[in-house]
């Protein structure tokens, strides 16, 4: 790998671009905060995704012509500007931190509450698929906790099953790679709260994935060996750039995969309340404004 | 298409009409992708791979489960891993 330039001729910073989706967008707030690397590079963030909180999906071709190092998440979107990199610039493709293992009722969520400014995906972009089957079936939101209680646990996959094939899944998918991030995940699950929600890794997993990153960007990017991360963290709040929203998790899951870390009381929506919420306080409120929003959906739909 | 594959399209129809919340009615095509579904990622992907193996009672190869395009090639691994010949 080839040594990036410090800086252009006109004496502008070189670039240090991250693509990808929100974890790239935390990627780049945190290595953003580390002075000497903000203080040797121009550090731009790249939405992979219609980003309603971190903007926009262009980046001026100046500062594209100025790329030093692309940190590039592997995502179905590859990145768009390829032809106006320099042929200096470092590629380093990262993968996804993600992991449904731990919520595998995980649903798209048809009745999330529409956004507003202050919750730009609603209050449950993520979705639980007994939740939504119930608020289908016309439960009232203490009917739908009462079954979630008595019987979500019907409709959990073979835990160990599912648990290989998200492993083949990370593995699959790191092959398109140039760090690996699934050996970090499987090895510390237990021992380590690692994620918020399926693709809403906790600063652990971010500041994992920023040590691998920076150890790979190494030989074109000297300053990424002075990069203090954990100084970085620091000027997050305690849950980190991600921690907005955390979904609980089902009790057998805690069970079967050990989950040592977890909590009682490990709800947090979007918004909401700002003290987590109990795994009912959390689910009622999801199953409230489904009710609501699939009620507002018919009638607009019977005036039409 | 064959009767067999006319079947197994439709139990494919039914495990992604559960896994993806898609209408009662909703029945798949061989040439169906990802980009068709609402929620089709590739989180969701995995849950679908379990709700075929417990509908047609196999186990899919996982290597080649994570790198189909369509939902022919998945009843094509449906086939080769035996499925399609049972009841629902």
């Amino acid at each position: 790998m080839e040594t990036a330039p410090t800086d252009s001729p006109r004496g502008e910073k070189p670039t240090l671009l991250v693509y990808g989706n929100c974890q790239a967008g935390a990627v780049s707030a945190i290595l953003g905060a580390d002075r000497a690397l903000a203080a040797a590079y121009a550090i731009h963030y790249l939405p992979s995704f219609d980003d309603r909180v971190s903007g926009s999906r262009n980046v001026a071709p100046e500062v594209i012509a100025r790329t030093a190092l692309l940190l590039e998440q592997f995502d179905a979107n590859p990145f768009p500007y390829r032809n106006q990199l320099p042929l200096h610039c470092a590629n380093i493709v990262f993968p996804s931190v993600d992991l449904n293992l731990l919520w595998p009722l995980r649903f798209a969520n048809p009745y999330n509450d529409q956004p507003t400014e202050a919750t730009p995906w609603g209050h449950y972009p993520e979705g639980d698929r007994v939740i939504i089957d119930c608020v289908q079936r016309g439960l009232s939101a203490d009917e739908t906790i009462v079954y979630y209680r008595t019987h979500a646990h019907e409709h959990l996959p073979n835990l160990s099953r599912y648990a290989e094939m998200e492993k083949t899944r990370l593995r699959t998918r790191e092959t398109r790679c140039d760090i690996t991030m699934s050996d970090f995940i499987f090895s510390s699950l237990s021992s380590d709260r690692l994620f918020w929600s399926a693709n809403h890794p906790t600063t652990v997993s971010l500041r994992e994935l920023c040590e691998r990153l920076l150890a790979a960007a190494a030989p074109a990017v000297p300053e990424s060996r002075l990069v203090d991360i954990d100084r970085s963290l620091t000027m997050f709040a305690p849950e980190g750039p991600l921690g907005f929203l955390s979904v609980p998790i089902h009790p057998l899951i805690v069970e079967h995969f050990d989950l040592r870390w977890y909590g009682s009381g490990e709800g947090r929506d979007y918004g909401l309340r700002v003290e987590p919420a109990s795994y009912d306080e959390y689910f009622h409120g999801m199953a409230s404004i489904a009710i609501q929003r699939r009620a507002s959906l018919e009638a607009l739909r019977t005036a039409t | 298409m064959s009767l067999a594959e006319d079947d197994i399209l439709r139990r494919v129809s039914a495990v992604m009409r559960t896994t993806f919340g898609l209408p009662a009615g909703y029945v798949a095509s061989a040439e169906t992708t990802s980009a068709d579904i609402d929620g089709w990622d590739s989180l969701s992907h995995s849950i679908l791979i379990l709700g075929i193996e417990e509908q047609f009672g196999v186990e899919l190869p996982m290597d080649r489960a994570f790198e189909l395009h369509d939902v022919g090639e998945l009843m094509e691994l449906i086939q080769e891993a035996g499925g399609g010949n049972g009841a629902d």
